[in-house]
């Protein structure tokens, strides 16, 4: 009994280095374990797939460094998606890092054969501002950014042609860790202008999120790393995020019988106390 | 006049970006207005952003007295990657390997880190404190360890009733909970600034 007790004060310590070695073992030595896509990812593929070619959607890259790992992923998916089909991509963002985000998947697009900066995509950059700023931005596009980000005008790029306010994408997407995020980008964009609005966001983002999704106010939600996995699946294109799929699954595994152990001391010690 | 003017302002650039929003079929003229305060929003944004790092600055070089402050080194470091920061990305150019190397090889992965340092501590706490203590403690127990197994790929070796029920989890008790949450702040949100906008609360003046 009293060795079920201690279980309850484990060194921290031991904890930490369990959760290292359950993350590391699996990235170094992947396992390949299976796992299905959602009906949430399957919406968001088939909304990017619907798309004809030539069409140009947009990607909001509304995320900062700290979200980075659970959500850019999904950006890089959907950009090579988009690419794959022949799609032009707009990248905005509304967040001062989501610039260098989306200059990290465009200058993966440049490596690309036969695409073109400014032809198949573009950067238009940070604007402050908010809520504020996507508003303005969806009534009138150029006059919010006149210019991109390496000081082209935008109205001269062969990209904006025929792209006057955020009605004119035919699919407008975002990727999000916190404010601006779907609500903002519901109240502005998806209900005033009747556009398609699909939305990536952080794992913890995901609960919160589902509400609109369920009313049918997006077309598609990705929720963390795990729907980066699936759309990758979807694509059947493995990459960085479905490789992180095992590590993530073991780190469960450790902290569920971290709590699970920590519960047969509280009930062992509240036992010994009873008699 | 002091309190009159900015209620005034207030007042005004509040109705006539809920014209635009709710109206614009019956005034049409709205829509003009409404794009220019709302281009207006953006240049306050801006310099709000310069308020910021102007407050910020003040802030830090108070706190860099050695006799008041044993870190004093802190702000110092602080106020130093900030200027640098700002000077190579005005000046050097965004576009440059410098700044590419401060931003991808120095702001990211601190950032990244800090964010992933969260996974001990989340685990340690989890596992000195979700207890099921009551009955609605351990429903949120089973609820959440369901949810961790079952958004994982290790769900799916269990069978599919594991995964069926994260999904029923995710879609039923948490989409009625945070409904609920939803449509009460909403409420709480569309009161307070009905309030704001009429001047009857103007605590963003630093009135009560």
């Amino acid at each position: 009994m009293d060795l079920l007790v201690k279980l309850g004060n484990i060194d921290r310590r031991v904890i930490y280095i369990l959760l290292i070695l359950a993350t590391l073992v699996p990235l170094v030595r992947p396992i390949g374990l299976p796992f299905s896509v959602s009906e949430a990812t399957k919406k968001f593929y088939a909304a990017v797939e619907q798309v004809p070619a030539g069409e140009t959607i947009l990607m909001a890259i509304d995320y900062s460094v700290g979200g980075g790992p659970d959500i850019h992923p999904q950006g890089q998916a959907v950009f090579r998606h988009a690419m794959a089909r022949g799609l032009k991509v707009v990248f905005v963002a509304f967040v001062t890092e989501g610039t260098e985000f989306a200059n990290q998947i465009i200058a993966e697009g440049e490596k690309m054969a036969g695409k073109t900066y400014g032809v198949d995509f573009v950067n238009l950059g940070y604007v402050p501002g908010s809520e504020v700023a996507i508003s303005a931005f969806a009534q009138d596009v150029l006059k919010v950014y006149p210019k991109d980000v390496r000081g082209n005008v935008t109205a001269d790029l062969p990209i904006m042609q025929g792209i006057a306010t955020v009605a004119d994408f035919v699919l407008v997407t975002e990727f999000a860790t916190g404010i601006p995020g779907p609500s903002e980008w519901i109240k502005q964009v998806g209900t005033r202008y009747n556009v398609p609005l699909a939305i990536g966001v952080v794992t913890v983002m995901g609960p919160q999120t589902t509400p609109y999704y369920q009313a049918g106010q997006l077309v598609g939600l990705l929720s963390g790393l795990k729907s980066a996995a699936e759309y990758e699946v979807a694509m059947k294109a493995p990459g960085l995020a479905t490789a992180a799929m095992d590590a993530q699954s073991i780190d469960h595994i450790v902290i569920v019988l971290f709590i699970i152990l920590g519960n047969i001391a509280y009930f062992a010690g509240k036992g010994k106390k009873g008699r | 006049m002091r309190k009159e003017i900015p209620l005034a302002i207030a007042f005004v650039t509040g109705f006539v970006v809920l014209l635009e929003y709710f109206f614009l079929p019956a005034v049409p003229a709205s829509k003009a207005w409404a794009t220019m305060l709302q281009q207006w929003g953006i240049v306050v944004s801006g310099f709000a952003m310069f308020v910021a790092a102007t407050n910020l600055v003040l802030v830090n070089v108070k706190k860099m007295d050695p006799k008041r402050n044993k870190e004093w080194y802190n702000p110092v470091l602080l106020l130093v990657f900030m200027f640098g920061m700002a000077f190579i990305g005005l000046f050097v150019g965004e576009r440059t390997a410098t700044y590419q190397f401060l931003f991808t090889k120095m702001y990211q992965p601190l950032g990244t880190a800090m964010f992933a340092l969260m996974v001990f501590f989340i685990a340690s706490a989890a596992q000195r404190a979700f207890r099921a203590k009551s009955v609605e403690a351990a429903l949120l127990l089973a609820a959440g360890i369901i949810v961790m197994l079952g958004r994982a790929p290790v769900g799916e070796l269990a069978g599919s009733w594991l995964p069926n029920l994260t999904n029923w989890i995710m879609n039923f008790p948490n989409v009625a909970g945070n409904r609920a949450i939803m449509m009460g702040a909403a409420l709480g949100a569309t009161a307070t600034a009905f309030r704001a906008l009429v001047g009857i609360d103007r605590s963003y003046l630093g009135v009560d």
